[in-house]
């Protein structure tokens, strides 16, 4: 017996849950990158390197000083994981994801607490399947936490009807503490649970009328207190509310349950149904106070869908036989694991991961279970209309199918925030180590983005092997002139970069703007480097990128082209396209007898996008044709392509010119499994932009290329593109000059 | 059945009906929407064509909803063109459906529910916006439900001739918006449930053998079929992704606003209208079955057949393209779905208050909530009335949540106070401006309107050249059609079109646009303007070449003979036509001394702009041409501020960022009662507004400030007059205050004292 439940018969059940929690929490891993959790690492490192030599309390007033009080608290957990295992991604993540799984399983006890065991479960896998829960785990620090110890401080007081539980003073010391704890971690939530469990007092009185007039007068009061202005910061934050992606499920679901609670509600109800008003509340509170940020990672938005959890636990295993139930806590969480994997990772064996023109023109299998909100809507309409009282057999397959549809509907939404932050993250990584490779020789200069600064610091503990600096696009050119260095840039903040930066290399997913890494030297010293290099014929693949970068570097970008197409010939395996941004081709590429590979060639609308309008008067990409206007159609960038082939072995230049409204995506090409395009950018006016690449390697046989001449995402509807001069044909390798 | 009883008695029983009907007609003219959206003024052109005998099915391809112009054909034919008539249409359309929503909600859930289903309809923003716009989403809505209506009638039994008059409605709402064939389906859908047993058995006694063959048989086919059906989806069209585009569009748009909503030139990505009262209508849905009100069923299917197709319906005959309805992105086609939903909720909420005292209670709120409405509609919209509204809104969804507990509550006071506040806080909800779909959005079209129709006393008097208007139809509809208009190039018998919809080229014409001089050509002479409150309308005078050298040759001989100020206004127009510079400024000063009010100020800004390098001569000395500007305010960011300086007509470029407060500064002496006209070289990139010439507060009254987006160097133009100060005056002049980010380029900075007041 542990707080009066009995969790013997549940280890089994509960190893299944939180085996399936692990799975999921490691599928939806965001990585260390976001800003909170990287300034509660950055002060966790600190403390961790507590210099206590010069006296604790003075080294302790240090930290208290530069951080807060707060801070120091909150990052005093972390540290203390840090000088234990050292900083890493799991250490910096441990916390949350502990917090996560301790959630699983508090949320399981309460609602076993309030509704019985066949609830509990449920509870738990509906909580743990939520988009909110799933991205809190890993991108915030103290979400989960939080919520931790507020579900705690409830599950003790849920446990005061309980005869059998003794040792009330120790329930009162662990409530106290929790309090304390989560003061510090979180004030309003604290504020909110213990204003709840007050409030709850009237309500478990035999005459509840007081309860109401409290209740009524608190709504009343704040309509007239506030002089009516909560009526306005009520639409701005409702309007907030509904905009969260998984709103579109969400929403009319929790109207539904509540509708249904609020119908025929039991007196087992009133802690979840108090629970969703008083996050509600103060949800709505910290919006008013704070200006609306950061709906997602608050601790009270986790705490208002946990409640719908507990209140759907209830609606669905009522109708539960114990034989249902036993098996469904079984397959219902190991099939959900099983169909995340696939729509995540999984898809990938069979679905190309970004243009796949072969399987009903599917991006992903996300479409697929995007048609789920519609009718697990319905289905929780019909449900409340027919099944819950009549046709008892159909009741209970609903209520067992119903849970699975609507976590399984949530998929696309938690896949779509992973979506939005991990690339980005990781892309940061793979950036630090093509710099650590070249020898970190130079310093570091990232363009306009703390966050990516701060990962940095945090990848190399605070000792990066070159300093790293925030910077400007003002400011930036006046610190390479003092003898250049690396530049981290996101591909959309600088438009055509200098010819004499040498890209190193691009990360992030297709899509979305990349984090490139350029290196940028001083032009008489790389003219030096490029001397003594040209010395040694090259050999290897580092030799080939050297001599290519400093021949980049020292504005001399038609020797970089020579050299690269040697090392493409030599077949070292370098980089097998090169980008020219900023300096006439033609000037180092003899054009003038090549065939255009495109001309004349029909493009093809790319599938499902059904509302183009026009594409130029001709269809003619050579003489110019307008997108106009594109239709936001699932968020799906491609709109026409074109099929060619091309010759093994050789070098190709792809060439267009383009302008548009919108960031557009250049110069996709994808030849077999290899796919890629030049940039991601704003062209607003008339831009040329060329790639070459390599076929070398490939198989004697014409190889099949898809090329997509740009690609772009509309933020609204009309936004228009036009491209004209689009060519490709094969460098002819004897006219190159130097 | 009225002849039988009492008038008396008649008045006390559709009084308060009456009461609501009176609240939505003054709430629809309160906020007026006006023949100013989408295809209105076609319509009205088809219909005063038929009306005078011109028809023809191909002319447009809106001549199919034959339900859309010929109610308004005749009614011009009884009583003439204009707006009231030709807005008879659709304001009867939407009275009639607060008639029928109440008709059939009373049908089903007695008075009470009737008078409080009436009472949503006239406050529903959708109907109330299309109300007072010729668009065919109101009359068909209004049809369908009168439909319904008589269906339910003959469906209960009454008189079998109600199915004949339902189907007449269905078909005349199907002339007015094919999707009006949705009903149908709702009747099949009625039909097949109430026979459903006996279809049941023939179908089983038919198909169903001992062995079961033919049984597997059929399922095989039909499996086949929809087999290939999808297999030919997935070629032709990605049947899946946009089925799952479209899945829960309409749910996502009533719950979270998420809307695709294209207005042409703007477009919007969600819409509150419905996300505060769909809560209500969820709690309608699913209370009224839980309450057991099984006659409520037949409404229920009505939603439902009309939700699933809005939802997952496709709109093609073409059994092989999907066409999902949500390709329109347009809420005001769903007008006639909201119907059934209003009829249940009106039943809903009824549950919490007796008959005698929604009689009694729903006219009040329905009158109190319209002294809110006629407040004036922007004020409605500013300070503490909107704090009000929308307080409400978030008291509806508390209510609407809450309203299983309370309206089933015991205690009758309980149930009864909380169901009045529910309805109060309904119609002050509804009241708030839920854009797209608000007379609001559409002020600046019905000024444009009224504009149109102050400049029709000018046609009278100049008609020696053809009207060529950017937006003709508007300008024909203004005229009551009297201007002519080759609608759809088709010319009506006996008149000739004063309107033309483009300048031909070397022809001459009068020009009705919205664009000011600095956007027309040099040689449009600016005849008029016509403001209505915030649009202004502008008639320019355009010649051909030869019309323009006659017409000046004759002007100059006029004014030559009589110094009137008439010939010199002539006069000026011909030169400006003809591009006789050195004929315009002189003119126009002359002209500025004699008429000022109708040559003010800024008809000399809009010259000086389009003439600047002819003007020079005749301005005088550059007060600025040996200044130094420099920096005064905070330029944030600014990597190099000492190189800040504008030197006379040297250039300087300056690099801003966000929320800039700066600009240069130069101290200038002028001089009492004079007129000062700045002038400036600028270029901005596109993310970035300039506001140029800021002058003391204090010593010129009337600082001028112009927003300019260029990305080619553009001039601005500021003029103003200087107050009689009686002695010159020291006053600062602040060059330019940016907003936004990027690059603003200064160049040649110039003032000049263009006329002294005094002489």
């Amino acid at each position: 017996m542990i707080l009066g439940v009995n969790l013997h018969s549940k280890l089994v059940l509960l190893f299944i849950i939180l085996a399936v929690a692990v799975g999921l929490i490691i599928l939806f891993n965001v990585d260390v990158g976001l800003q909170e959790t990287l300034s509660i690492s950055e002060s966790s490192r600190s403390i961790a390197r507590f210099d206590s030599s010069q006296g604790f309390w003075p080294a302790l007033a240090g930290i208290t000083d530069s951080v807060g009080l707060r801070k120091t608290l909150l990052s005093l957990p972390t540290a203390i994981i840090y000088s234990v295992g050292g900083t890493s991604d799991l250490t910096t993540q441990l916390i949350p994801i502990m917090a996560t799984l301790a959630n699983v399983l508090l949320v399981s006890t309460l609602a076993s607490i309030l509704y019985g065991k066949k609830a509990g479960w449920l509870s738990g896998f509906l909580f743990m399947t939520l988009p909110a829960t799933l991205f809190t785990a890993t991108a915030f620090p103290f979400t989960q936490p939080a919520v931790s110890f507020g579900l705690g401080l409830l599950l003790i007081y849920s446990l005061n009807g309980r005869s059998e539980v003794k040792w009330k003073w120790l329930r009162v010391l662990i409530m106290l503490l929790l309090v304390i704890v989560l003061v510090v971690l979180d004030l309003l939530l604290a504020v909110c649970l213990l204003s709840m469990i007050f409030a709850l007092q009237f309500f478990e009185k035999e005459n509840k009328l007081p309860a109401w007039l409290l209740l009524v007068t608190l709504i009343v009061g704040l309509v007239v207190g506030t002089g009516a202005a909560i009526g306005s910061v009520f639409v701005a934050f409702y309007d907030s509310l509904v905009q969260l992606p998984e709103m579109e499920v969400l929403l009319p679901i929790i109207f539904i349950v509540l509708i249904l609670v609020l119908w025929q509600p039991s007196a087992n109800n009133h802690l979840p149904l108090a629970l969703l008003g008083v996050s509600f509340a103060g949800l709505l509170w910290r919006y008013s106070a704070a200006g609306g940020t950061g709906l997602i990672g608050d601790p009270l938005f986790l705490m208002l869908l946990l409640a719908l959890a507990l209140l759907m636990s209830e609606l669905f295993s009522s109708k539960h036989t114990e034989g249902q139930n036993r098996k469904a806590s079984i397959w219902m969480p190991i099939a959900f694991v099983a169909i995340a994997w696939l729509a995540v990772r999984g898809q990938e064996l069979f679905i190309p991961s970004f243009v796949g023109f072969d399987w009903v023109s599917l991006q992903s299998l996300i479409p697929a279970l995007s048609i789920l909100p519609g009718p697990v809507f319905l289905l929780f309409v019909a449900y409340a209309l027919f099944l819950a009282e009549k046709n008892t057999k159909l009741a209970r397959t609903f209520s067992v199918l119903l849970p699975i549809l609507f976590a399984v509907a949530l998929i696309p939404y938690t896949w779509q925030r992973w979506h939005a932050n991990q690339p980005s993250i990781w892309a940061v990584n793979l950036a630090k180590d093509i710099i650590t490779e070249s020898g970190a020789t130079l310093p570091v200069y990232v363009v306009d983005d703390e966050r990516v600064v701060r990962q940095l610091e945090y990848l190399s503990n605070d000792a990066p092997p070159s300093p790293v600096t925030l910077v400007t696009l003002d400011s930036l050119q006046r610190e390479l002139n003092l003898g250049g260095g690396y530049i981290l840039y996101w591909e959309d903040a600088i438009q055509n970069p200098p010819s004499s930066w040498w890209q190193m290399g691009n990360f992030g997913a297709l899509g979305q703007p990349r984090l490139v890494v350029d290196r940028a030297l001083d032009e008489s010293e790389a003219s030096l480097i490029l001397e003594e290099a040209s010395a040694t014929p090259p050999n290897s693949k580092e030799d080939f990128e050297n001599k290519v970068g400093t021949a980049i570097n020292a504005g001399k970008p038609c020797l970089a082209v020579s050299i690269w197409i040697e090392s493409q010939r030599a077949g070292v395996g370098t980089q097998d396209y090169f980008p020219l941004f900023d300096f006439p081709s033609e000037s180092c590429i003899d054009l003038s007898e090549s065939e255009n590979r495109l001309a004349g060639q029909e493009p093809m609308l790319y599938p499902g996008h059904n509302r183009i309008q026009y594409l130029g008067g001709e269809r003619d990409l050579q003489e110019g044709a307008v997108i106009s206007p594109k239709y936001p159609f699932f968020d799906d960038p491609r709109i026409f392509h074109l099929e060619t082939s091309l010759d093994a072995n050789s070098i190709y230049a792809y060439h267009v010119e383009l302008r548009g409204a919108e960031n557009l995506m250049p110069l996709y090409w994808r030849i077999g499994d290899d796919e890629n395009y030049l940039d991601y950018g704003l062209y607003r006016s008339w831009t040329a932009l060329t790639v070459l690449f390599s076929t070398y390697g490939w198989d004697e046989k014409p190889l099949s290329v898809t090329l997509l001449p740009y690609m772009y995402y509309v933020t609204y509807y009309g936004g228009t593109a036009e491209l004209r001069d689009l060519r490709l044909f094969e460098v002819k390798l004897d006219s190159q000059t130097e | 059945m009225f002849k039988k009883r009492p008038i008396v008695q008649l008045l006390k029983e559709w009084s308060p009906l009456t009461v609501i009907l009176a609240v939505a007609l003054v709430l629809r003219l309160i906020f007026f929407t006006g023949m100013v959206r989408g295809d209105a003024l076609n319509y009205a052109h088809a219909a005063y064509y038929l009306s005078r005998g011109v028809f023809d099915l191909n002319a447009w391809e809106g001549m199919s909803r034959l339900g859309m112009f010929i109610p308004v054909a005749i009614l011009y034919r009884l009583f003439g063109p204009g707006d009231f008539v030709t807005l008879l249409y659709p304001m009867i359309s939407s009275l009639a459906s607060i008639v029928f929503v109440y008709l059939i909600a009373k049908m089903f859930g007695g008075e009470g529910a009737g008078l409080i289903a009436a009472f949503i309809w006239a406050f529903l923003p959708l109907d109330i916006h299309l109300s007072t716009t010729l668009l065919p989403d109101g009359p068909m809505a209004a049809l369908c439900t009168a439909s319904v209506y008589f269906w339910y009638k003959a469906e209960a039994g009454k008189r079998g001739f109600f199915y004949f008059v339902s189907v007449g409605l269905l078909a005349m709402a199907i002339l007015v918006k094919p999707l009006a064939i949705v009903v149908a389906v709702f009747f099949a859908v009625v039909l097949i449930l109430r026979n459903w047993r006996q279809v049941r058995d023939s179908w089983a006694r038919k198909f169903s053998v001992p062995d079961g063959s033919k049984k597997y048989l059929w399922i095989g086919v039909a499996g086949l079929i929809a087999g290939a059906f999808f297999y030919l989806q997935i070629q032709t069209r990605p049947f899946l992704v946009t089925f799952s585009r479209t899945d829960n569009d309409l749910g996502a748009f009533l719950f979270t606003g998420a809307a695709q909503l294209d207005f042409g030139d703007l477009v919007f990505s969600r819409s509150d209208l419905m996300i505060f009262v769909a809560p209500l209508f969820l709690a309608s849905v699913l209370m009224l079955f839980r309450l057991r009100r099984g006659e409520t069923k037949s409404v229920l299917v009505w939603a439902a057949v009309f939700f699933l197709y809005y939802e997952w319906g496709t709109i093609s005959l073409n059994l092989l393209e999907y066409r999902p309805l949500q390709a329109f992105n347009e809420a005001r086609y769903f007008l006639f779905m909201l119907a059934p939903l209003v009829i249940l909720t009106g039943i809903y909420l009824a549950q919490g208050l007796s008959d005698r005292l929604v009689r009694l209670i729903v006219p009040v709120i329905a009158l109190f909530t319209i002294a809110v409405g006629i407040v004036d509609k922007e004020i409605l919209y500013s300070g503490g009335w909107a704090s009000w509204t929308a307080t409400s809104s978030f008291l509806l969804v508390i209510g609407s949540i809450t309203s299983p507990i309370l309206i089933a509550e015991k205690n009758e006071k309980v149930r009864n106070g909380f169901t009045v506040l529910l309805l109060l806080v309904l119609s002050l909800a509804l009241l708030q401006p839920f854009l797209p779909y608000h007379a609001l959005m559409y002020q600046g079209r019905l000024d444009k309107l009224n504009a149109y129709r102050l400049t029709l006393p000018f046609w009278n008097e100049y008609k020696d050249y053809p009207i060529c208007a950017t937006d003709p139809m508007s300008l024909n509809y203004a005229s009551n059609f009297k201007l002519g208009f080759d609608w759809q190039g088709k010319s009506l018998l006996g008149s000739s079109p004063r309107i033309i919809d483009s300048l031909p080229e070397e022809e001459s014409c009068y020009v009705l646009t919205t664009q000011g001089q600095t956007s027309v050509p040099e040689n449009w002479w600016l005849m008029r303007d016509f403001t209505s409150v915030r649009q202004t309308l502008f008639v320019y005078r355009v010649l051909s070449e030869t019309d323009a050298g006659r017409e000046l040759s004759n002007s100059r001989e006029a004014l030559n003979q009589e110094g009137t100020i008439e010939n010199l206004e002539r006069f000026y127009g011909a030169s400006v036509n003809a591009s006789s510079w050195n004929d315009i400024f002189p003119a126009w000063i002359k002209l500025h001394n004699l008429k000022p009010a109708n040559y003010p100020l800024d008809h000399l800004e809009f010259l000086v702009t389009a003439y600047l390098e002819e003007a020079r001569p005749f301005l005088g000395e550059n007060l600025f041409q040996n200044s130094d500007f420099s920096q005064d305010l905070t330029i944030w960011n600014y990597p190099d501020p000492e190189r800040l300086t504008l030197q006379g007509n040297g250039g300087v470029t300056v690099r801003v960022r966000d929320k800039t407060v700066g600009g240069l500064s130069q101290e200038v002496i002028l001089e009492p009662n004079r007129i000062y006209l700045f002038t400036m070289k600028v270029a901005t990139s596109l993310e970035m507004v300039v506001d140029i010439l800021g002058i003391d507060q204090g010593n010129v009254p009337d600082s001028s400030f112009q927003a300019v987006t260029a990305d080619n160097p553009t001039y601005v133009t500021a003029v103003f007059v200087t107050p009689n100060w009686g002695s010159p005056k020291s006053v600062h002049i602040e060059l330019f205050v940016p907003f936004g980010t990027g690059q603003v380029r200064l160049q040649e900075p110039a003032l000049y004292a263009i006329t002294d007041l005094t002489k």
